[in-house]
């Protein structure tokens, strides 16, 4: 086969197409590197493909009382193994309100003190959620309230930009942090291909000082990309036992009520958060191929916004739904 | 049933006009049992079921154990799995994490498969925890077989998609002892070197997790198995390949069905099954298309004295061909006519007698074929009924040939650069390609897969970054070229590339797949789709080709006999003119075709003759030419294996880049199979068989036997016989006596 011949058999498969003009003009990314763009970014030592954008916003969360979760928790007998509503029922009748009611029970009585004990007298996260996982649907509400059972600097949100589809390089990871009053977002950039490896490794640090994740479709997308891409770069990531995919609550509220669970839909008709000029999403990755290949930063930009819009709206979007979740528990 | 009484049996019965030309007792060889010590669980389930091993199972669980890769080519029967089983079953009752792969060309094989292995793994209480994995298996069942299957049997077409996923099979790979690739006589030409690029794929995963496996190739007789399986896995295998186990009295009756002009070989077959099973013995009988089954299955049920006739095809449902498989071990079903389905891999046990109708395209799948009658030391039958064809009715009257077969060649073609570039970009998917892992010879396409956006570099090594997943992008059957998808009714049957959906699925065209007949209605070369519908039609169809050839480069050049002979790139535009309908082996009608050429680059070897004897006069020379490049082409696959079809030509009494009479063959596929190759380091054994089929045929001016062919493009027109001989015998040296 002659070589034009083959680039011609490549060519169908290529990587991503050159945006429109139009998508160009709309959001003011000029052709070429004549207009000056400037990022802000810090560059982390060691790592010279990255670059770091932090913004700090005010943001005010709460979660539900500790003292309300547990009460209503422990009154779920079936999160005892053979224990199923009609036997919760009867338990009920007999006078076991509490699973520590429970554990004075000749045949329940073991396997209650030994789970209330993985828990822990002050209720150890990570086991509670393990229990309520197997018991319980995803889309659980009280999952959620659970999230106040982690130190709240423990929970990371996090969203992904991606060149493509799926198995494609990562270039963009957003992070964000909960203070007592704000939400500390932090979004590393990769200034090329290269910069992949880094962002991966940079992750994976983070995901030490983390317990729970929160993320939308982050189980079946990010988190599945994430994994992979670690694995192409020979890495590994310690996995994290608890992840919240806010994905399946919205499904669970809003399934039928929204024409779709897009977070642009949810942002509009639940949030209340108005985009200006925001970049698609099925335009990021030929923007970013764009800026490979000229080397203006220009198309970073739009970019940038739009991913630091995406962790926002992921964390008033847990706040919307842990509303509901206090009702719940 | 001893020969000599079936004979006078058939001397009996009235039908009978005298078919039989030849008939040659095989003689039987008795077991050689080997020896060896065996894990004490392994033994005992062997004992049980009192089996003991054969000379050549020995032989290949030593070299195995002795560290070495493998490659087993005894015949169907001989207890080939038996061979790899054994190793596996120790190696992972050795080691509690150890794991093993096993590759099946088919689902169905793997299937079959599995069952054996589960029993056996059951008896030795060796927990292989043996699963398929495969687009078959149900999404709930992945994750756990992912997690704790020792033993995986899959698919080059699944491993394929699996690769990229490797961080989820960590723990298969990482413990891999044993690679198998079972019935791997399927993986030849540009598919099998799809296979093989896929297989150092898979070497470098499994090294990049640290193990370090050993292979086994298992396939049947074939003529090359040490290069074989070096071009298969790149690596240097142990051969096991002379068979120890009992083989009872065989005896092959060579059946000319020519000899009674008022029957069709189709009724004839019928006869023939009909009375065997009267006879009591249980019978198989191998027919080209399931309609052509049907119809013998039919005709011999009405004629026989037993019922229990009965048809089988690979489109019944899974439990209906367990249930057939099940009476034919169990000896319920006596007679059953199948298409190449029952060819190999599945367990039916052996019968009595095979019936082949037709010669099935190579002397490997007749002998698989064959290897289906026959059990243990019991006495066994086969009877071989030729169409009208050279190559089929060469072994009537040269049956040793035969007889004494030995294995086609299996090759591999060279990797074209859509192969490189297709399998570098899912390579680079998988893991980063260091520098060093991209060859020398892999510059250009690597090049190529950086300038189209696929590929990126970086300090990690060069990375994929198409939109698409790699393995998406870059589906097997592409990579070998197959852009033409036959589809009906919205459903893919199966992809070919377009030099052969010019030839075999232009619009009429009758296509078998898995045995049914289908009807091409429209072919889209553009969009690469041909369509078709399902009809059961009593009639086959041929395209009829006509080309030109240039010759772009010889690389290599010898002598055979008075011939120059040379191998090179040749650029060929080829014109499907027209085609043929065949009804009985009798050409019908002929369409016109208006099809664009096609040209493309490929392979070729071609015979210069430059002392033509006197005897062939010039008015003659084409003619004579003519045939003999038609009696070459029919003889092509007893050397290499291939379809005929797959092996093209054209030849001139003054080829303007040679300056002398030509014969020019060529590989029917882009970029070539590797199939020219072979036939230019054969071309004397090319010539002289040949010669032999075309001077032993008793017609005066060329019939269908020998020098017609149904696909020549000019009518097979001009043709001379006697010229064609002489031709023929000047290609083979004097030296050899196939030419007399």
């Amino acid at each position: 086969m002659r070589n034009d011949r083959l680039a011609g058999w490549l060519a169908g498969r290529a990587a991503p197409q050159e945006p429109s003009q139009e998508a160009k003009n709309l959001l003011g990314v000029p052709d070429k590197a004549s207009e000056e763009v400037v990022l802000s970014g810090v560059q982390e030592p060691g790592s010279p493909d990255t670059l770091t954008f932090e913004s700090e916003t005010p943001f005010d969360l709460r979660f539900p009382a500790v003292d309300l979760l547990q009460a209503s928790v422990v009154r779920m007998l079936h999160l005892l193994y053979g224990i199923g509503a009609c036997r919760s029922e009867q338990l009920r009748r007999q006078g076991y309100e509490t699973l520590a009611d429970l554990t004075t029970h000749p045949q329940w009585g073991e396997g209650a003190r030994a789970l209330l004990g993985t828990w822990g007298s002050t209720w150890d996260a990570e086991a509670v959620f393990r229990t309520l996982r197997t018991w319980l649907p995803a889309s659980d509400p009280l999952l959620l309230a659970a999230l106040g059972l982690v130190p709240r600097e423990r929970i990371l949100f996090f969203d992904l930009e991606t060149l493509g589809l799926s198995n494609a390089p990562i270039f963009l990871i957003a992070t964000a942090r909960l203070t007592d009053r704000a939400l500390l977002v932090r979004q590393d950039l990769a200034t090329s291909l290269a910069g992949e490896r880094s962002l991966l490794t940079r992750f994976g640090r983070d995901l030490e000082k983390a317990t729970a994740l929160v993320s939308y479709n982050g189980k079946a997308f990010d988190w599945t990309l994430l994994r992979e891409r670690s694995a192409y770069y020979s890495q590994s990531l310690s996995p994290v036992e608890i992840h919240a995919d806010l994905l399946y609550h919205v499904r669970r509220r809003f399934a039928g009520l929204l024409p779709d669970v897009h977070l642009g839909t949810i942002e509009k008709n639940v949030l209340g958060v108005r985009r200006a000029n925001d970049l698609p999403s099925s335009l990021v990755p030929s923007f970013y191929s764009m800026y490979l290949e000229t080397g203006s930063p220009a198309p970073l930009r739009p970019i940038l916004d739009h991913n630091r819009q995406d962790i926002e709206s992921l964390a008033l979007l847990l706040r919307a739904l842990l509303g509901e979740a206090t009702d719940a528990a | 049933m001893r020969l000599d009484e079936l004979l006078s049996a058939l001397d009996r019965n009235p039908d009978y006009r005298g078919q039989v030309v030849y008939a040659a007792p095989v003689p039987p060889h008795a077991p050689e049992y080997a020896e060896i010590a065996l894990r004490p669980r392994v033994a005992a389930a062997l004992d049980r079921r009192g089996t003991r091993l054969y000379r050549h199972q020995a032989e290949a669980i030593e070299a195995l154990r002795a560290g070495r890769d493998v490659v087993i080519t005894t015949p169907t029967a001989s207890g080939k799995t038996l061979a790899f089983h054994v190793p596996t079953l120790e190696w992972l009752s050795d080691d509690p994490t150890a794991t093993a792969l096993y590759l099946y060309p088919l689902k169905a094989l793997a299937n079959d498969q599995l069952e054996k292995l589960s029993t056996l793994d059951e008896e030795c209480g060796a927990h292989l925890l043996p699963s398929t994995y495969d687009g078959d298996t149900p999404q709930q069942k992945r994750a756990g077989i992912r997690r704790s299957a020792r033993v995986v049997l899959t698919n080059p077409h699944a491993l394929h998609q699996y690769l990229p996923w490797h961080h989820q099979w960590a723990r298969l790979f990482a413990n891999l002892k044993l690679v198998v690739l079972d019935e791997a006589h399927h993986y030849r030409g540009v598919g099998g070197g799809n296979v093989a690029e896929l297989l150092a794929r898979l070497s470098r995963i499994v090294k990049h997790y640290g193990a370090q496996p050993q292979f086994v190739v298992s396939s049947a007789s074939i003529a090359n198995p040490k290069d074989f399986a070096r071009a298969l896995t790149g690596r240097d295998a142990v051969s096991v390949s002379k068979d120890g186990s009992a083989r009872g009295p065989r005896s092959v009756v060579f059946w000319d069905p020519m000899a009674d002009p008022s029957s069709s070989i189709t009724r004839q077959a019928a006869t023939l099954l009909s009375f065997l099973t009267d006879q009591g013995m249980q019978t198989i009988c191998f027919a080209r298309s399931r309609v052509m089954a049907e119809r013998i299955a039919s005709t011999a049920k009405r004629d026989s004295a037993t019922d229990a006739i009965q048809s089988y095809r690979a489109g019944y449902l899974a439990h209906e061909r367990r249930e057939l498989e099940a009476d034919l071990r169990d000896g319920r079903l006596r007679g059953v006519v199948s298409t190449s389905a029952l060819e190999s891999g599945i367990d039916i046990g052996g019968l009595d007698a095979a019936i082949l109708v037709g010669f099935p395209g190579s002397l490997l799948s007749a002998w698989q074929q064959a290897g289906r009658a026959g059990r243990g030391s019991r006495p066994s039958l086969v009877i071989y009924i030729p169409y009208e064809d050279p190559l089929d009715r060469y072994f009537l009257r040269d049956p040793e040939r035969f007889l004494s077969y030995a294995g086609e060649r299996l090759v591999l073609p060279r990797r074209t650069l859509r192969h490189r570039a297709g399998h570098l970009a899912c390579a680079a998917a998988e893991l980063p390609l260091r520098p060093e892992e991209i060859g020398a010879e892999d510059g250009e396409a690597a090049t190529a897969l950086r300038e189209s956006g696929l590929l990126a570099d970086t300090p990690s090594g060069a990375i994929y970054r198409g939109l698409r997943r790699a393995h998406e992008a870059f589906p097997l059957e592409e990579m070998a070229g197959e852009t033409v998808r036959l589809v009906c009714d919205g459903r893919t049957l199966e992809t070919m590339d377009p030099v052969r959906a010019r030839r075999d699925a232009f619009p009429g065209a009758v296509l078998l797949h898995r045995g049914e007949t289908y009807v091409v209605r429209a072919l889209d070369l553009t969009e690469g789709v041909a369509t078709a519908e399902r009809e059961d039609v009593d009639y086959s169809t041929q395209g009829l080709r006509t080309s030109a050839v240039e010759i772009l480069s010889a690389e290599a050049t010898a002598l055979s006999g008075a011939s120059h002979v040379a191998r090179g790139r040749v650029c060929v535009t080829e014109s499907f003119v027209g085609y043929k309908t065949i009804h009985d082996n009798r050409s019908v009608s002929v369409h016109p075709l208006a099809l664009p050429p096609h040209v493309y680059q490929t392979d070729g070897v071609w015979a210069t003759f430059r002392d033509i004897p006197q005897e062939i006069e010039a008015a003659e020379l084409l003619g004579a030419l003519h045939g003999a490049e038609h009696a070459l082409i029919s003889m092509a696959p007893l050397l290499v294996l291939c379809d005929a079809a797959d092996v093209a030509g054209v030849s001139m009494p003054l080829h303007p880049q040679t300056g002398a009479p030509t014969i020019l063959l060529y590989d029917g596929i882009e970029d070539g199979a590797g199939l020219a190759e072979v036939l230019f380091g054969e071309w004397s054994r090319l010539a002289a068989a040949a010669h032999a089929m075309v001077s032993r045929c008793s017609c005066d001016d060329g019939c269908p036997a020998c020098l017609l062919s149904p696909r020549c493009g000019s009518q097979n027109q001009p043709l001379s016989k006697p010229g064609a001989i002489r031709i023929l015998a000047l290609s083979a040296p004097a030296s050899r006596k196939e030419g007399t």
